[in-house]
């Protein structure tokens, strides 16, 4: 039996254990998931750490048995919260990339004015609505998504569906359908 | 295509760029520098908490006007309007002490000017612990000569009728003995304002009453208190007790009850440096 101060070292090692394991096993993931919102890999990692930092912090999060749900909840709000921060920028950029001629389909779809577009359309749409499109995107399943919002796992495909409907409809309203869907 | 398919096409556009490898090592270093960090940081706070803590606990127990009773710092007070516009009533010329008042060699050289009050209880603290060792080695020796000014505070009820009681006892060649039993036994008299019963436990009970007809009749008995009041205001001294070193024309001032180390340390610097220059 352990006295009580070996206890909370044992404790505090068992935390500083747990910590790293979920820091490498979500690390790459939510860079990734991050970077695909923000673009700037340097800036992604910063919000990644961000993100592990206000983990560590957080000790509720930590013992929630949801990690990973936490972890990518909260990278993907810091992400947007960035990408909005930008958005000014983006749209300026955007609006000079419509000006351009038309292109192929294959130029449209490699072209970063492609990801400018959707990176603007996620920024205007609903917090919630992007959140779901990003995590799904990032391939949590329907019941991870669920924890990661806290929401009702059998709704969340319903969420999802508004969610892709509005993202469309907000990029065909503010740049058209692509020439290469019609 | 439907609308799951044509916003997955989309969302695709972002994964173009995933190429890069975040890199981990770097980041977990970055977390543990920025929780090393975090700590000095949180050590530093607290101890800066602790520190104005501290403060702000001497700084709140500083006697006010209205309240003073840590031995070891004083009280503070400002002679009242009333006494600053009495008329002039001194006897003496502002300045030159009841001759009761002043004790050891008037070839000293130097002066030091106890400004007290008869309830203050840092007052007593210096005058029953301090006071007696250092007469005995500097006053009686003939180093320093002694001269006590009274600054009865306002905010003291009973300070003023003691200061009576001292000098009246003074008039009739008992000054020392009463202010002593005045400080010793504060406790007792400032609990309920009987300065005469305490008096009268030093002094014959023919010269008790004495004393109690010049502090009932004697209007020129607070003449040296008003003296004594007016220097206060000249020098500009805002507690009790002060301690006022005249050597060579210069004045210098200690406030608050010195430990007998501080004040012999600062005496025989002093002396020394009075006996080396001319």
């Amino acid at each position: 039996m352990s006295t009580p101060r070996e206890a909370i070292v044992e404790e505090v090692a068992d935390a500083a254990l747990d910590f790293e394991s979920i820091f490498h096993s979500h690390y790459g993931g939510i860079a990734r998931a991050i970077v695909r919102v923000v673009r700037d890999p340097a800036r992604a990692e910063e919000i990644a750490v961000e993100t592990f930092w206000k983990f560590w912090r957080n000790p509720k999060a930590a013992r929630s048995g949801h990690a990973g749900g936490w972890l990518y909840r909260t990278a993907i709000r810091m992400a947007l919260d960035d990408l909005k921060k930008e958005a000014r920028r983006l749209r300026r950029e955007s609006t000079e990339a419509n000006r351009l001629p038309p292109q192929t389909p294959e130029q449209a779809h490699s072209s970063s004015e492609e990801r400018v577009r959707v990176r603007l359309v996620l920024a205007s749409l609903d917090p919630r609505q992007a959140e779901l499109l990003l995590l799904r995107n990032n391939d949590l399943s329907y019941a991870e998504v669920a924890v990661a919002l806290d929401l009702n796992p059998a709704s969340v495909g319903t969420l999802i569906s508004r969610a892709q409907q509005a993202f469309r409809k907000e990029y065909v309203n503010q740049y058209g359908e692509p020439d290469y869907e019609r | 295509m439907n609308d799951e398919q044509w916003v997955n096409r989309r969302m695709h556009d972002l994964d173009t760029e995933t190429e890069w490898r975040p890199n981990a090592a770097a980041a977990l270093a970055g977390l543990r520098r920025r929780d090393g960090r975090r700590r000095t940081w949180r050590r530093g706070w607290i101890w800066s908490a602790a520190m104005t803590s501290a403060c702000a606990v001497v700084l709140l127990g500083l006697p006010s006007p209205a309240k003073c009773a840590l031995v070891g710092v004083g009280c503070r007070g400002a002679v009242p309007a009333s006494v600053l516009l009495a008329p002039a009533v001194a006897t003496k010329a502002a300045g030159e002490p009841a001759k009761y008042k002043e004790s050891g060699s008037p070839t000293a050289a130097v002066v030091l000017e106890i400004y007290s009050d008869y309830e203050c209880p840092a007052c007593a603290y210096f005058y029953t612990n301090t006071f007696p060792d250092f007469v005995a080695e500097y006053v009686k020796t003939g180093k320093v000569r002694i001269v006590h000014r009274d600054f009865p505070l306002p905010q003291h009820p009973y300070a003023r009728l003691a200061a009576r009681y001292a000098n009246a006892a003074g008039e009739l060649g008992h000054y020392d003995e009463v202010a002593m039993q005045l400080f010793s036994h504060q406790p007792e008299w400032a609990a309920n304002g009987n300065v005469d019963a305490s008096v009268a436990q030093v002094l014959a009970p023919g010269t008790m009453q004495q004393v109690r007809a010049l502090v009932e009749k004697d209007p020129k008995l607070d003449d040296t208190v008003v003296s004594d009041l007016a220097i206060v205001t000249k020098e500009q001294i805002h507690q009790t007790p002060t301690l006022v070193f005249v050597y060579k024309g210069s004045r210098q001032t200690i406030d608050g009850p010195p430990t007998l180390t501080i004040l012999k340390s600062f005496l025989d610097q002093l002396l020394k440096q009075t006996a080396t220059t001319p």
